[in-house]
């Protein structure tokens, strides 16, 4: 009997559910998400001049030889990222738009990426073809552990030249520089009352109302705090600290909360932030005047990724002219030297080299990560 | 016919069953063999795991594969020490404490109302009290966060429309321990309803007839005899509200409230991870535990509880009176609570065009609302395959841990194997490790097993065979101790095999407990979050991760709320396969 009130509950509640769910799905359009439109349109960035007759060749620089990219059609491109979902399916889908091949994206937080990486890879088992992290120690640790193998994709010679871009003859790139700033919600904050220097953050007018995510939850924002306390001092983190912000575990949930207008303000990613912008979000963009915190993207190709054609042409496609551009047109540094500034939608953001941008290197990272999250934590009472 | 409501049915491990005193003693002589055979399956299946969590707790480095480490040490007990550690401690019992009271009361008030009032509408009220159960914790927690977030939550808006100050904070602990009660509650619900409506009436007709009062019936007989359900319902609803990570992650932390689960993941997801020092707090809360399930050991096993008799028997009703409708109403507002509010929020977050709302009127503006998200989600690559994945998984797990459930109830409460009291043992461990730390120990488990299972769907099923295997015994425990062994040992004595008279005799017999096991651990396995998060590859996603991360590291709020809405709907429809099952023949047996 008891088999009948439960189906009965179930059937009366899928009924009710169902009835809304259909009344729902009826106006349904077709359109596949905002990011693979604005990627693989003309949005962002003018699509690239694209010649398929010799290999591939974009803009004029080639890509991949015939034999790669013949190989490469028919495989897959399966790639781990660290890097901001929402930018990261903005690449994946400019990729295809400009390549034709087919890529796969396992997106995770820094740390849960490392975890399962390094499981994969002790067990023999690791799938990925290329991996992207954002934290310094983290690539080294995989480079010493096998996960990366030297690779030169065509541009090589000219990525030597810059520093900080190369890494154990190629065991790891840096596939561009994240760029970290903050922003507010342009429904809650206007006018006068919008923050513009990084002092305006500690306003007591954002008592409750700023949103950070934790030091210890990433490259990037261990950058940020580094530059926080080599900048500003210790004093500064205290003062957000006593704003009692919101404190987050990852930059995706902290994004939508202030979509929401659950913070006003909050400290930001910026190419992550601006491709939410870019999807509809009201949410807009600060680069301060006083310094943008820079910290590494950094890319390799794994022992499985050398036998796949497909992760070789995507390590040369990120570093090519044309994925660095789109790279800077969805709100990143470029890595590879010599190329023209870029804007970003309405944000211009500095040059790798240039004094506003304060880069989180990876000695920095060894000498100062654990220090830096310590003090951070300590500033905002947050236990981690 | 007694039981999705045994769930959890409060047994005695290891005691021997009642009534078995005099009888003769059965498979004496595969005492070792079958038991020795389960309880290696078992160990492999949930000791190993474990065990991979106690090295990492007392190892240097966290033993991944192809590195692990024996340098043992007890310093990462160093991190109990820590002021965060010991704040955590207290909010996880503070949370625990106060959900289970509050479960208790909620689901106490339906069973009783339901099992033996005349309260109107009884059969919507029942539905009431069962309906969490589809709503999937974290998804239930998704949406309060949606209602109750102190400056954008929907409910504080309405109140600001209303021109008063919005006041609803759910990211604090009364906001968490209100959403894990109501989500707990159907647990006590369903133990407690299964007590009253069974409970024979002589000893309270004997109460009445002594001129005790309706009420003092009530006090001194019928709660007393409903204890057991009581107690075992406190004690599953403590433990899974201890070691809950869903809810806590979406509604505590965002207040800042740690408990000792999002310091576990916490710890994981440090920068480098703290992998072995989150395994020295997840025995702390193993420790706990422990704790709490010996207590209930020594609580129920002092008296007898006898109240099921084979003669049918007709529950006592009490006459309401006047209070009828407001407890309808009382009733009705739980409905709102649990269900009707936490879907509407996600319904309109589907909805709305704009994450963004300053007020209700903004909903009038043209194009504000806009159903397409439905479609585009429903049609969506990443749901379909989702959606599948669980399907099938889910299917595979309830179906691998009903027959397994079956295979250890039947040794523990049918046979004097030797190693029974061991086996069930092994069987409850799942319950005493936090799921979340379990998750890991499956990782490593089966990235290190030469059997190329990882990245395949069979290791999810592996996994949920596992982590539910509790559950599922204790499921098919309370239908196999209620089930007569004597018609099985008439067969076995008119010449039958022993395996023959199960399968034609006992297992027909248990068909609805059977089948009510099986409707749980499907439930259980569509609902599932924590485990299938450190297990999850690109070709096995499941429903409930892909919603978590659509939100949690997509920040797609909009695309998580509708697959929300469709995954529920995808469990009423699951919900009725058991139904449809036993209604090919059998439920007249009973």
């Amino acid at each position: 009997m008891i088999n009948r009130r439960l189906a009965m509950a179930a059937v009366a509640t899928s009924a009710a559910i169902a009835l809304a769910g259909c009344g729902g799905s009826g106006s349904a359009t077709t359109s596949g998400g905002a990011a693979a439109k604005a990627a693989g349109g003309d949005e962002l960035l003018a699509m690239p001049k694209v010649e398929t007759t010799d290999g591939l060749v974009i803009d004029g620089e080639q890509v991949a030889d015939k034999a790669l990219f013949e190989a490469a059609k028919t495989d897959k491109v399966n790639l781990y990222s660290a890097s901001g979902k929402e930018s990261e399916d903005l690449t994946v889908a400019r990729f295809k738009a400009e390549t034709g091949i087919d890529i796969e994206l396992t997106r995770m937080p820094t740390n849960k990426l490392a975890e399962r990486v390094l499981s994969e890879q002790g067990a023999g088992q690791l799938k990925a073809g290329v991996v992207r992290v954002t934290d310094p120690r983290v690539a080294e640790d995989f480079a010493a552990k096998g996960v990366y193998t030297a690779y030169e994709p065509p541009s090589f010679a000219e990525l030597s030249k810059a520093d900080n871009v190369v890494f154990n003859k190629g065991q790891y790139l840096t596939a561009y520089y994240s760029a970290y700033v903050f922003g507010y919600n342009s429904q809650l904050v206007k006018g006068a009352d919008v923050p513009k220097k990084w002092e305006d953050l500690a306003d007591p007018k954002w008592q409750g109302k700023l949103g950070v995510v934790n030091a210890g939850a990433g490259g990037t924002v261990t950058a940020l705090a580094h530059m926080h306390i080599t900048e500003f001092g210790e004093d500064y983190l205290a003062k957000l600290g006593a704003l009692k912000p919101r404190i987050f575990d990852t930059t995706s949930v902290q994004l939508e909360a202030l979509a929401r207008g659950e913070i006003a303000v909050a400290t930001l990613g910026f190419n992550s932030t601006y491709g939410a912008e870019v999807a509809g979000a009201p949410i807009k963009l600060v680069v301060p005047e006083d310094g943008i915190s820079g910290s590494f993207n950094l890319m390799g190709l794994t022992p499985e990724g050398a036998k796949s054609p497909a992760a070789k042409v995507f390590v040369n496609w990120t570093m090519s002219k044309a994925g660095q551009k789109f790279a800077a047109a969805q709100g990143f540094v470029p890595a590879r030297p010599g190329l023209e500034p870029q804007k970003t939608g309405e944000y211009q953001l500095p040059a790798a080299d240039s004094d506003a941008f304060k880069l989180y290197t990876p000695e920095d990272a060894v000498k100062f990560g654990k220090s830096d999250v310590a003090t951070w934590n300590k500033a905002f009472n947050y236990v981690g | 016919m007694r039981a999705p409501t045994d769930l959890g049915a409060p047994t005695t491990p290891g005691s021997p069953t009642p009534s078995s005193g005099g009888r003769k003693q059965r498979s004496g002589r595969g005492g070792w063999r079958s038991s020795g055979v389960m309880l290696l399956v078992m160990g492999f299946l949930i000791l190993v795991p474990a065990g991979f969590v106690l090295l990492a707790a007392f190892s240097e480095t966290v033993p991944r594969p192809g590195s692990i480490s024996l340098d043992l040490t007890v310093g990462n007990f160093a991190v109990l020490g820590e002021p965060g550690v010991t704040r955590a401690t207290l909010n996880s019992l503070l949370i625990a404490t106060l959900s289970t009271v509050l479960a208790l009361a909620i689901g106490g008030f339906l069973a009783f109302t339901t099992a033996r009032t005349n309260i109107p509408f009884k059969g919507l009220v029942y539905l009431f009290g069962l309906m969490p159960l589809f709503l999937p914790s974290y998804v239930g927690a998704l949406a309060w966060s949606i209602l109750g977030s102190p400056a954008a939550g929907l409910l504080n808006i309405g109140l600001r429309d209303l021109g008063l100050t919005g006041f609803v904070d759910i990211y604090s602990i009364p906001g968490v321990v209100m959403v894990m009660a109501v989500f707990y509650a159907p647990y006590a619900f369903l133990l407690i309803h299964s007590s009253m409506s069974l409970m024979n009436p002589d000893l309270e007709d004997a109460s009445a007839v002594h001129g005790g009062s309706q009420w003092r019936t009530l006090r001194t007989v019928t709660f007393p005899l409903a204890m057991p359900a009581i107690v075992g319902s406190a004690l599953l609803i403590f433990t899974h509200v201890l070691e809950n990570f869903p809810v806590a992650q979406v509604l505590a932390s965002p207040g800042q409230i740690d408990t000792l689960p999002t310091f576990i993941y916490r710890l994981m997801n440090a920068s480098p991870s703290r992998g072995n020092e989150a395994s020295s707090v997840a025995i702390l809360l193993v420790v706990f535990i422990l704790v709490i399930t010996w207590t209930q050991r020594v609580l129920l096993s002092r008296r007898a509880y006898t109240t099921v008799s084979g003669k049918g028997v007709k529950a006592r009703k009490v006459d309401l009176g006047h209070l009828r409708w407001p407890l309808f109403v009382v009733a009705t507002g739980y409905f709102l609570i649990a269900i009707a509010l936490p879907i509407l929020a996600l319904f309109l977050t589907a909805m709305r065009t704009s994450p963004y709302m300053s007020s209700f009127r903004d909903l009038t503006a043209p194009g504000a609302l806009d159903a397409s998200s439905f479609g585009t989600v429903a049609r969506s690559d990443v749901f379909l395959t989702a959606a599948g994945n669980s399907v099938v998984v889910a299917l595979l797990s309830a179906a691998g841990g009903t027959v397994l459930a079956f295979l250890v109830a039947y040794i523990v409460y049918r046979t004097r194997a030797r190693a029974r009291g061991l086996l069930e043992g092994v069987s409850m461990v799942p319950l005493a490790i936090p799921a979340i730390v379990l998750g890991i120990g499956l990782l490593w488990t089966w990235l290190v097993m030469p059997i190329p299972l990882y990245g395949t769907l069979w290791v999810m099923v592996i996994a949920f065979l596992a982590v539910q295997m509790p559950q599922g015994l204790r499921g098919i425990a309370a239908s196999i101790q209620s089930t007569d062994k004597d018609l099985e040992d008439s067969a076995v004595l008119h010449g039958a095999h022993r395996a023959r008279a199960i399968t034609a005799i006992t297992v027909p017999l248990m068909k609805v407990g059977l089948t009510s096991t099986f409707l749980i651990l499907l439930m259980l396995s569509m609902r599932e979050l924590t485990v299938p998060l450190f297990l999850y590859t690109n070709d096995t996603r499941i429903l409930s991760i892909a919603i978590f991360d659509q939100f949690e590291n997509g920040g797609a709020l909009q695309q998580a709320a509708a697959m929300s809405l469709i995954y529920c709907l995808i469990m009423f429809v699951l919900s009725c396969l058991p139904r449809l099952l036993g209604s090919r023949g059998g439920l007249n047996n009973h």
